[in-house]
């Protein structure tokens, strides 16, 4: 079951808003894999290799920060983008705390998500 | 005129009044509802939730003896979703493993904090931070009873919604959003009630119900068109001509210094929920301000409802005894032209015809019996008897549960609702009739726990 | 008598009857319009990303979506809400070619109110300027819910000449809370702040009545443009924040006004040595807290006097304020010392100065 061509995971609740990321990176050129809650993307994370995993904050099951958390802990070697509706300070320090490479906030441009994807893999 | 024909005639007139007042709140009630239904599609949830200028809120869990399930209960508190919130779970002196496995599961520490003790209650013996969630505080208390508990919990809470959750209940993520949102929308709102669901045999995984489904026993099912009847409907009818007398224990937010104002949650009656918002009527009523009672149909808690007899009676034996309770201890109201459609409605209501009504059930059932067997009873008279209790129930009934599926519609599959249409008829054959004789119970209980006070003021008295 | 009661029977029995009908007729009724919605989003999703990825043009995209208006809001209210930018732009392009856009600005001018609520929701989420007028007059409804819904859809729309509109509707005519019009105004974004400094002036200035015009504390008012301004991190805001603070005397007000200056983040021109000394502790601590968020060195030996506060708050603010600004060894030496203060000192050292709550 574990398939190394997907590079990156999406982990999103919104099944609308998922597809339409899920499109866009593969537009990109990426690899996309998708998971609605943050169990089953822990369980993807365990089984897969991502290069990148994009994560929403408040999700059913195990929220954002539990994830990055199990990322960091388990030295998951993924680069992490964090895209929350939640903008204020103190949820954005928590993401970098807890290892985020970057941080996005919604409503989100998908220019600029794609943006975001590639120089985050570059650094 | 015969004395047995007299009480089959008083009967009719209270099944007449009692269920026609029912369907009258079922009706006002779906008539709000689609009002409100309006409002609810329109309410951008998430703006809540994403905006940092919410009101803070405090959960407080009372629990005694919940080792099996408290670690997953609040679990599934603490991941609900609302934007700042502590959950407040105290310890009610349990006699099993409650506070080890809290203190293992959250790894508790002494806590650091500070509360000034407003409301009485039994001794506080520690009150505990967790080092991995900043929000939850456990505090460890001897055993004095859930209002107790609740009045410990109050005290230590620190914001200024107070949100009562028993700890075996299960409340949808969303829930705190919708059911504070009134407290925003309008400033004069003191309190809100959701709505209490039952999860027998609904599909439950870590804590959050991920499958409705119907009841699989008949008394489950008999409780669910009860709860549909008079828990949802009628009180959102009641809240919709300002009589609303009741906001479930179970799941309800106050301003947290109301409480503290009336003295908090009383011991002196089991059934403190509805004695608190009684209380809290009086008191805002004496004040002159204006204010609002609210319940909301769509914040749901689920929770368990027994599915044998003997603890169902024993349940419904002591809502009947609290009901009582709390109606007595607030007998200023009845009748009262300064409170309203509370007073001049829902209270004599709840007291003539909820607590008192079980006799007079009684009375007509055995006299409707003995005419029939002395001969007197004339084909009029027990047809008319059996269409006010029964057929007008089961109308009653079953409007209830075409309004669940037109407004609400949890149960989403046809032969479900179909299920649910079939029980809302057996209901008044059997069930309705041991529901009756638990409440005697109830009644009978009141009188003698009020004649055992009775004669222990005297004893004292007379030392 | 007899037959009567027999009649009332038999319409009892009837309308049971007809209950069940009625149920199974609604529960179908869902069930094929939720397996229309579904195959109008399979037969959607593609053409939106298609579209939006410029692989469809409009005119292709628009042939799919230019009916069951009620499905497509269902389908796009999500995207409206969680996109941005260019993909935002083409969203709103192709509803309004669809038609879509002018069907539910009919339903704005002529429906009825729960249509126009919708309307309005939906009006507001596309920021279509053509509905203000009628967004206008539906402020000046006596329905809470009409006042809301419009104020929230001028504000997506980002109406600025409509703010003080909007914040006298919110005020006379409902009974809302200050935090429900701060989450109506922060749809603004920023360019509310402005408007907001105006108002103030104004006050300032006796030119506006608050109290007559809102029917409310002008204090109570003023803190929520000050808390909005705040919010915006408006740095334009801190001639008129300084001038609040030499001129009214309100401890609400001082306390709101210090804590936009803590997210706003630039020095004042004022001294603030009495509200450092300020009889009311929550001023206090507030002041204080906005040194440690925003350090001025000229306040350090105030700083230092208020680690011995008797209110927690106010100390621990100063000790943090201190430790973060290159006096970690004054705390150090209180610590160890008995002055008051040690305490707190020692609390701050232990943790670092590292607080996750604070």
């Amino acid at each position: 079951m574990s398939d190394k061509n997907k590079e990156i995971l999406v982990v999103e609740d919104d099944e609308l808003i998922r597809g339409l990321q899920k499109n866009k990176l593969e537009k990109a050129g990426y690899e996309v894999d998708e998971a609605q809650n943050g169990l089953e993307a822990w369980n993807k994370i365990k089984d897969n290799r991502y290069i990148l995993i994009l994560i929403d904050i408040f999700l059913p099951k195990m929220d954002g920060f539990q994830l990055l958390k199990n990322i960091r802990s388990q030295e998951i070697p993924a680069k992490t983008i964090v895209l929350s509706s939640k903008s204020q300070d103190k949820y954005i320090k928590k993401a970098f705390d807890l290892g985020a490479d970057s941080y996005l906030t919604k409503p989100f441009d998908p220019a600029n998500l794609i943006k975001t994807v590639r120089t985050t893999l570059e650094s | 005129m015969n004395i047995f024909r007299i009480l089959v005639y008083i009967s009719i007139i209270y099944f007449l009044i009692i269920n026609i007042t029912y369907i009258t709140l079922n009706l006002i009630a779906f008539f709000s509802l689609k009002k409100e239904k309006v409002k609810y599609e329109i309410t951008d949830l998430k703006k809540v939730f994403q905006s940092e200028f919410y009101k803070p809120l405090s959960i407080i869990v009372p629990a005694y003896n919940e080792e099996l399930t408290i670690t997953e209960s609040i679990n599934s508190m603490l991941s609900l979703e609302y934007p700042e919130f502590e959950v407040v779970v105290v310890n009610d002196g349990s006699k099993d493993a409650t506070l080890e496995r809290l203190k293992e599961e959250f790894d508790l520490v002494k806590s650091s904090r500070t509360y000034k003790g407003q409301l009485e209650t039994e001794k506080i013996k520690g009150v505990y931070d967790s080092l991995d969630y900043p929000n939850l505080v456990v505090v460890d208390k001897e055993n004095g009873g859930k209002a107790d508990s609740l009045n410990a919990g109050i005290n230590v809470a620190y914001f200024p919604l107070v949100c009562n959750i028993d700890a075996d209940s299960l409340i949808e993520s969303e829930a705190l959003l919708r059911l504070v949102e009134p407290f925003v929308e309008d400033r004069r709102v003191v309190a809100a009630g959701g709505t209490i669901r039952i999860a027998n045999d609904c599909q439950v995984e870590n804590g959050e119900i991920t499958q409705v489904n119907l009841a699989k026993s008949w008394l489950a099912r008999f409780q669910i068109i009860e709860y549909l009847r008079a828990f949802l409907f009628g009180r959102v009818g009641w809240a919709a001509i300002e009589g609303l007398l009741i906001i479930s224990g179970a799941f309800g937010i106050f301003r947290k210094r109301h409480l503290v104002s009336v003295g908090g949650y009383s011991k002196d009656t089991i059934g403190e929920d509805m004695e608190l918002v009684l209380k809290l009527n009086r008191m805002l009523k004496a004040e002159g301000r204006e204010y609002r009672t609210v319940f909301l149909p769509d914040p749901v808690c689920w929770t368990q409802v027994p599915e044998s007899l003997k603890t169902l009676g024993r349940q419904r034996r002591r809502w009947q005894q609290g009901l009582g309770q709390s109606l007595l201890m607030n007998k200023e109201l009845l009748f009262n032209r300064k409170y309203g459609a509370v007073g001049m409605l829902a209270y004599p209501f709840f007291l003539f015809g909820e607590f008192f009504g079980p006799v007079i059930e009684l009375l007509g059932y055995i006299s409707i019996i003995i005419t029939i067997i002395l001969g007197i009873a004339s084909l009029e008279l027990v047809l008319a008897f059996f269409t006010v209790s029964i057929l007008l129930r089961i109308l009653l009934s079953t409007i209830s549960v075409l309004f669940e599926e037109i407004s609400f519609r949890k149960y989403d599959k046809l032969k479900d609702n179909l299920k649910l249409f079939l029980t809302a008829v057996l209901e008044s054959f059997g069930y309705q009739q041991f529901h009756t004789f638990w409440r005697l119970q109830g009644i009978y209980d009141l009188l003698k726990k009020r004649h055992i006070w009775g004669e222990q003021d005297r004893k004292e008295f007379n030392k | 008598m007899l037959n009567f009661i027999y009649l009332i029977i038999f319409i009892l029995v009837l309308l049971i009857i007809s209950f069940l009908v009625f149920l199974s007729v609604f529960h179908l009724k869902i069930y094929f319009n939720n397996r229309k919605y579904q195959a109008l989003k399979e037969k959607w999703q593609p053409v939106l990303f298609g579209y939006l990825n410029n692989e469809i043009s409009l005119n292709e995209a628009t042939a799919s979506f230019n009916k069951n208006y009620k499905y497509t809001w269902k389908f796009i209210r999500t995207y409206l809400d969680n996109l941005d930018g260019k993909d935002f732009e083409k969203l709103k392009n192709l509803l309004q070619a669809s038609g879509f856009i002018q069907y539910y600005l009919k339903k704005l001018r002529t429906g009825s109110n729960k249509d126009k609520l919708k309307a309005a929701l939906i009006l507001g989420k596309v920021r279509h300027k053509k509905a203000l007028p009628y967004l206008e007059e539906m402020l000046k409804s006596d329905s809470s819910l009409k006042i809301k819904t419009a104020g929230q859809a001028i504000s997506q729309i980002g109406e600025t000449s409509l703010v003080y509109e909007i914040i006298k509707a919110f005020l006379v005519r409902t009974e809302i809370t200050y935090e429900g019009i701060s989450q109506i105004l922060i749809l603004y974004g920023q360019k509310i702040c402005p408007k907001l400094l105006l108002i103030i002036e104004d006050w300032l200035d006796g030119e506006v009545d608050i109290r007559k015009e809102f029917q409310t504390s002008p204090y109570e008012t003023i803190a929520l443009f000050v808390e909005l301004l705040g919010h915006n991190k408006y740095k334009g805001a801190l001639p008129v924040l300084e001038r609040l603070l030499k001129e009214v005397d309100n401890d609400e007000l001082i306390i709101q006004i210090f804590k936009a200056l803590s997210r706003i983040k630039e020095p004042v021109d004022l001294d603030l040595t009495p509200f450092i000394n300020h009889d009311n502790w929550v001023v206090r601590s507030q002041t204080v807290r906005y040194l440690y968020k925003n350090w001025e060195s000229s306040y350090s030996e105030q700083l230092k006097a208020r680690i011995s506060d008797e209110n927690w708050w106010v100390s621990f603010y100063s000790g943090m304020a201190l430790y973060h600004n290159s006096f970690k060894a004054f705390l150090e030496e209180v610590a160890v010392s008995d002055k008051p203060g040690s305490e707190i000192s020692n609390y701050i050292l232990e943790a670092g100065g590292q607080f996750e709550h604070f």
